[in-house]
Order: structure tokens, then sequence, then C-alpha cells
């Protein structure tokens, strides 16, 4: 298969999964969207091995070291910073821990536990997943012209 | 890091994308290294100098700024 053959057929996979996404949020089944990510990245496994052009070797592997490391290097403070934010947020209200207290009259305490928000923290981890893609695609690109992957020639 | 590939690629009358497929890498590596954006790892220049049946100091000459002080 030729290179460019394989980048459009990633791009299909991708649009499928958006539409399954759809689907899986339409049928409340979050397991459709889960499986389907899954054979995603698998199918575009085998894909890539079927392509008979070099699309990898030691300058992109080079690209791709710096990209990754500058990408953790900004997305660590980021990280960080939106996780100690949560923290205190989270620990600024009642946590449910009840130490024992004298008998007696006393003010009666009424603590709702609430359920967790997992889709609140799906929500987060996608912003922050998305993020992280930007990052690291502009550092790619950074990267990419640093070592040359635009430049043109006359051959 | 200069270097006389594409020197070496005219005498030969190879094409760069004849060379990237001999050495496994992709034209735009010939193409960096030519204009000195990416200096080859070492097994690649000894790849290279392989193919040219040169030694690698023939084809890779470092620059002012990159040979230590004596």
């Amino acid at each position: 298969m030729k290179r460019n053959t394989f980048y459009l057929l990633i791009g299909v996979i991708g649009m499928l999964l958006v539409g399954v996404l759809w689907v899986s949020i339409q049928l409340a089944m979050p397991v459709l969207i889960q499986l389907a990510f899954l054979v995603a990245v698998l199918v575009g496994y085998l894909l890539r091995r079927t392509v008979s052009e070099t699309i990898e070797d030691e300058r992109t592997n080079v690209i791709t070291q710096h990209a990754a490391v500058a990408t953790l290097s900004v997305f660590w403070i980021v990280f960080f910073f939106v996780s100690i934010g949560s923290v205190v947020w989270e620990f600024s209200r009642p946590l449910g821990i009840f130490l024992p207290r004298p008998p007696g009259p006393g003010p009666e305490v009424v603590v709702v536990m609430e359920g967790p928000h997992f889709g609140n923290l799906g929500l987060a981890q996608l912003g922050l997943l998305g993020l992280m893609i930007i990052l690291y695609g502009g550092f790619r690109i950074f990267y990419a012209r640093k070592f040359g992957d635009w430049e043109s020639d006359e051959e | 890091m200069k270097n006389k590939i594409r020197v070496l690629r005219a005498m030969r009358e190879i094409t760069q994308e004849e060379l990237a497929g001999a050495l496994g890498v992709t034209r735009q590596t010939i193409i960096a290294i030519e204009k000195g954006k990416y200096d080859p790892s070492l097994p690649l220049a000894l790849r290279i100098a392989r193919f040219f049946q040169l030694p690698v100091e023939k084809i890779f000459l470092a620059e002012e700024s990159e040979t230590p002080a004596s």
C-alpha cells in the first residue's frame, strides 16, 4: 500500500469513529465507542505494516523524540496546574470523614454524599488529551521544520 | 556538518530516491542531509560511506565551530 493511501484510510477511520461516538452517546453505550476505538487502533497498526514505502527512519524518530520530550515538558505543568486546582476544590468541601464525638445533644450534621462525576472527569481528561495532541502537533511541526522535513529540491 | 553527498550522487548519476531506497531511509532524509539540516547517525554515515565506497571523512566534513579546540 502507498503512504498516501494509508493516511487516507486513517482519515476515514477517524471519521467513522466520530460516527460511532455519536451512536454510542445516543444509545448510552460507552462500550461501543471503547471497543470501536480499540479496533481502530488495531486496524491502523495492521494497515501501517502494509505500507511498502519507508515512512519512518532515524530522522523521523529524532523528530518524534524531540516533539515528545517538548510536549511532556509543557504538559506536566498544565496537568499539575489543573490537578492541584482540582485537589483544592475537592478538599475544600466535606470529605465524608466523621470523627467520633461525645454523646449528648449537638447539632445534627447531615452530609449528602455526592456520587462521582465520571462524565465530568472524562471531559476534563479529553480536554487535556486534546491539549496534549495540539502541543505534540505543534512541536512536531517545529522540529520537522528544523530537521528539514519541508525542504524542497530540484529533483 | 558539511558533506559531499550531492556531488557524489551526481558523479554516479544516482537520484535521491534511489539513494534513499538503498540506505533504507526516506528521500526527505537524504534532502535534509544534503542541505545540512540533519546530521546522520554514525551507523547511517557508515552506510553512506560504504555505499559510495569512500571513507567517512571523505564524505562528511566538520565545520570550524564543530572541531574541538587544540
